[in-house]
């Protein structure tokens, strides 16, 4: 391939090396030859497809990512690149003369990926659909991809659920590191600013055995673009403003190099109540500030240091009305036309009840390309965490009545070698330590104890890309130590310490077969097992939302989970028409659910109910349906998810597993680049979970309305993109399953949303 | 990459060393409450009752003990007092009565007779603007009888919510901070 030259078409992020050569002029001879390769590792992506638009044809990639395009007419080209687990990507340019290419597609890990964010959307790139959605929680831009849902807590926290999967079972990685913050709360979010997201996806079997954290099997990798050799400069400024909230969110990014390549991200956001279809949600505003330095130095072709550091800083107002004392109060608060406590107007003030979180993370890494075939990595991940929660008390409102300070550090070497072009071998080692102590001046003795934690774990896979069949599989192996300082709560108050040590076992293989040029199957086996964590051990107390005395069982063992998936995958001969659709069974010994005891407890709040953990058998089935297509100047994008739940030893459905939902994103572009969106959501009602497993029946279905118009001006370097959204377009009424703030308030209504970005 | 290994033990090393922490601070439990009586004393003078809530351990732990000291005589007037004590800590025992007297606007209790209890109340005191508190209230007897009386302390209710009495705090909302249910009998 010869690579003369340079014309770059930056969007895209994709280099262009022209070559000249005499134009075979006028006559439908000329060749576009290229390669496609990976954006994260420089290698070759094989049996990727070229579609190329004006003609209707295409071609398919050798295994060295190799292509070659023939019988071209001069004139406009567009070319339309596609790979399993990539971002498509399309570009475009006037074919003149023959033309050899190099393409780097952002490519989502390796062949079996079961889910990834694919998109239709080749004429809006990923990155920058993802940008567009930066006044949203990380949680409620995850929901977009296929299986993931968002238990929350009203306004306040989205946190992500994947096949039925969450907090301690779904570790969340941010760029690459294990986030370390308070995962066992519901109604914890993610500590992560959307804005620094560039890519969101989900991991699970061989792929995610090498991420720590809490999991069952799958991760969330929530990662910024990689600072590479090739990256740009790049300066984007955006405002957007919500109607419902009076919200405003500005951001900033700038990506340059200099000594190193650089990129540094800030966002700030204000929002004031949210507004239910029929009344104001009292204290629901929300203040943001976040922060993100990312920053690469090539220091030789064989040695690359990366830092990052982010700040995620944020206070957080939960719904007045949905702070209740004991159970005749959510007696009360349920079933009434508006929460209580809820005001006439519209306020940006907070007041207890509400969150306050501040959370640091600091990565530093180093690789190292010992041979073309070899590469060494040393990866170190740094938290900080520090959670305020303050509740309506007597006295001073200033006080916070729990104040966790959570330290962590993660340090990581891993070994990446190429045995042949079609084999790869990964391994690592990992050490994670967390230390998690309770503030003192709180007056209310821990939900969750102080503890330390200490894992050593390590991973070993191995790839096999030979197509038409590929396969992989690996093992992961994970020591964990906790020692809980606990206080009694017996008179005379003490403190007792209790040791734990729990080894947790992985493993997963699969395979794919591709059939023909279309279709390709794949399947996959994983076993993981996840000890059990600090909450679910020990926790202690009274949770107010939910109006239940929590108490974690110290006699736990470790969960079992044995996971088979299978997967098919279409794709239609030019590249317009992709069907992905998988299915799973999951068993898991030894589940830990959170049950009602038959005894209530009494206090001098009354009688309350006690919550246990319990190890029991349950088996969660799902199927997935993702279908992208592409008519004329119309993309659609639909994606359904089924899951059923069920606790094997009690014969009852397993809550807050996601009811049946599906997701229709449609979007045309008109003349002169206006694009039209629109897309529906529909959620069936939760039918499995019966009445004692409840305070109330779970909620109706419901269907949402979204839609908007954007337009992107471009001239020269400088973009400007305009967004006009309105969301829940109908106003509609809803109340959601997995929302715990069901009992109290309808979900927010209608919202008008203005977005203006610029680029430079 | 050899070279590196050094400076990967010396990590290990710094990082193993973070971990061991101290014992955490036992929390001085200040808004619990630990002993809360309802004292009636006969208007016209005479044996007092009362109706006494104890958890010394607050949450959890020793499960609490609930007393009541006799039983009412019929149509008789009492006065009745709310006492309320945060015991945990002996050196720094806490009048929880008087911390709601201070804010005895964001406070209100309610007396529910439950059961067949004959008795009728009305509150004896009021905040600055004039809507009632129930530290101090009057009970009233009637025939003999017998059931529970439900005491119900409210943390921010809407005092002035229509269909609030003193033995209805539906309408009132607010976080319930302290409910009690004592049994109690009306006889002679």
């Amino acid at each position: 391939m010869n690579l003369n030259g340079s014309n770059t078409l930056r969007a895209l992020a994709l280099l262009l090396w022209l070559l000249p050569r005499p134009a075979s002029s006028q006559d439908c001879t000329g060749t576009i030859t290229g390669v496609i390769m990976d954006e994260h590792d420089n290698e070759a992506l094989a049996y990727a497809t070229v579609y190329l638009v004006q003609a209707g044809r295409g071609v398919e990639a050798d295994v060295d990512g190799r292509f070659s395009i023939a019988d071209l007419c001069p004139g406009p080209v567009t070319l339309r690149f596609s790979h399993i687990g990539c971002d498509p990507k399309e570009v475009s340019f006037t074919y003149a003369r023959d033309t050899s290419f190099k393409v780097y597609l952002h490519h989502h890990d390796n062949y079996t990926e079961t889910v990834t964010v694919t998109s239709s959307g080749a004429s809006v790139g990923y990155e920058r659909r993802l940008d567009r959605q930066s006044n949203r929680q990380i949680g409620e831009v995850l929901e977009q991809i296929v299986g993931v849902s968002s238990l929350r807590t009203g306004t306040a926290a989205a946190k992500p659920v994947f096949d039925g999967l969450y907090g301690n079972r779904l570790s969340i990685q941010n760029n690459g590191i294990a986030q370390a913050g308070q995962q066992w709360g519901n109604d914890h979010a993610p500590e992560i600013d959307s804005w620094v997201a560039a890519y969101v996806r989900v991991v699970e079997g061989v792929d995610a055995l090498r991420y720590g954290g809490s999991t069952l099997g799958p991760t969330v990798l929530v990662e910024p673009a990689p600072l590479t050799p090739w990256t740009e400069t790049d300066r984007r400024l955006a405002y957007g403003f919500r109607s419902n909230g009076l919200g405003s969110t500005l951001n900033a990014r700038v990506t340059d190099s200099a000594f190193v390549a650089y990129r540094l991200s800030g966002t700030l956001k204000l929002a004031g109540d949210q507004r239910a279809p029929d009344y104001y949600l009292t204290n629901t505003g929300h203040r943001e500030g976040d922060l993100a330095l990312q920053l690469a130095k090539f220091i030789n072709p064989r040695l690359t240091a990366r830092l990052y550091y982010s700040l995620f800083n944020a206070e957080i107002g939960v719904l007045r009305g949905s702070h209740i004392g004991n159970l005749s109060d959510l007696e009360e608060a349920i079933g009434r036309n508006e929460p209580f406590y809820t005001e006439r107007r519209f306020s940006y003030d907070i007041a207890s009840p509400r969150q306050r979180v501040t959370h640091h993370l600091v990565k530093g890494e180093l690789e190292y390309q010992a041979r073309p075939d070899l590469r060494y990595t040393l990866r170190y991940g740094g938290q900080l965490d520090n959670r305020k929660e303050f509740d309506v008390r007597r006295g001073e409102d200033n006080r916070p009545a729990l104040e966790l300070l959570q330290v962590s550090h993660f340090i990581e070497g891993a070994y990446h070698r190429d045995l042949s072009p079609d084999q790869e071998v990964e391994a690592g080692v990992q050490l994670e330590s967390v230390t998690n102590d309770n503030q003192p001046g709180t007056g209310v003795l821990p939900l969750i104890p102080n503890y330390n934690g200490l894992r050593a774990g390590g991973y070993a896979t191995y790839h096999h890309d030979a197509a038409p069949i590929r396969y992989h599989f690996g093992v992961r192996y994970d020591h964990q130590n906790f020692e809980a300082i606990t206080i009694s709560r017996d008179l005379p108050r003490r403190i007792l310490r209790y040791t734990h040590d729990y080894d947790a076992l992985g493993g997963s293989a699969g395979a794919s077969v591709k059939l023909g040029s279309r279709i390709t199957t794949e399947a996959e086996l994983t076993y993981r097992e996840r000890a059990p964590q600090i909450n679910e051990l020990y926790s202690q107390g009274l949770h107010q939302g939910v109006s239940g005395i929590e108490e974690g069982d110290s006699s736990l063992s470790t969960e079992r989970s044995t996971k088979a998936s299978l997967g098919l995958h279409y794709t239609s001969g030019d590249g317009q028409f992709t069907v992905i659709g998988s299915a799973f069974a999951q068993r898991i010994a030894n589940f830990i659910n959170l049950e009602p005891q038959e005894d209530f407890r009494l206090t001098i709040r009354g009688a309350f109910p006690v919550f246990q953990y319990r190890g029991v058998d349950a088996s969660l089935l799902g199927a997935k349906v993702t279908v992208l297509a592409q008519v004329g100047a119309l993309e659609i994008d639909s994606r359904l998810a089924l899951l059923r739940g069920q606790n094997l030893t009690d014969d009852l459905a397993l809550v807050y597993m996601p009811p049946t939902n599906w997701r229709t994103h449609l979007t045309y572009t008109l003349p002169l680049e206006y694009q039209l969106s629109l897309t529906s959501l529909w959620v069936m009602r939760q039918g499995g979970v019966v009445p004692v497993q409840d305070f109330l029946p779970a909620p109706p279905g419901y269907a949402l309305l979204h839609a908007g118009v954007s337009k992107d001006l471009t001239w020269g370097k400088h973009q400007v993109t305009v967004l006009l959204e309105v969301e829940n377009v109908l106003n509609q009424a809803y109340r959601d399953y997995l929302d715990r703030q069901r009992y109290f308030a309808d979900a927010p209504g209608r919202s008008i949303n203005f977005r203006l970005g610029y680029s430079w | 990459m050899y070279k590196l290994f050094p400076f990967f033990a010396f990590l290990a090393c710094t990082f193993l060393s973070c971990v061991g922490a101290d014992d955490p601070v036992i929390e001085n439990e200040e808004e619990v409450i630990t002993e809360f009586i309802y004292r009636l004393t006969p208007a016209a003078g005479g044996r007092e009752v009362l109706l006494v809530f104890n958890d010394p351990d607050g949450d959890g732990g020793q499960a609490p003990t609930i007393q009541v000291t006799g039983s009412l005589t019929p149509t008789t007037t009492y006065g009745g007092v709310i006492e309320a004590r945060n015991l945990s800590d002996p050196a720094n025992t806490v009048d929880i009565a008087a911390e709601i007297g201070d804010e005895a606007d964001e406070h209100q209790l309610f007396y529910l007779p439950e059961g067949g209890l004959d008795v009728a109340l009305t509150y004896a005191d009021s905040d600055r603007k004039g809507l009632p508190v129930g530290l101090v209230t009057d009970l009233v007897t009637r025939g003999a009888s017998s059931g529970n009386l439900r005491i119900i302390l409210r943390h921010e209710p809407a005092k002035s919510a229509t269909g609030v009495t003193i033995s209805d705090p539906a309408a009132a909302g607010g976080e319930t901070d302290i409910e009690v249910s004592f049994p109690l009998s009306v006889s002679n």
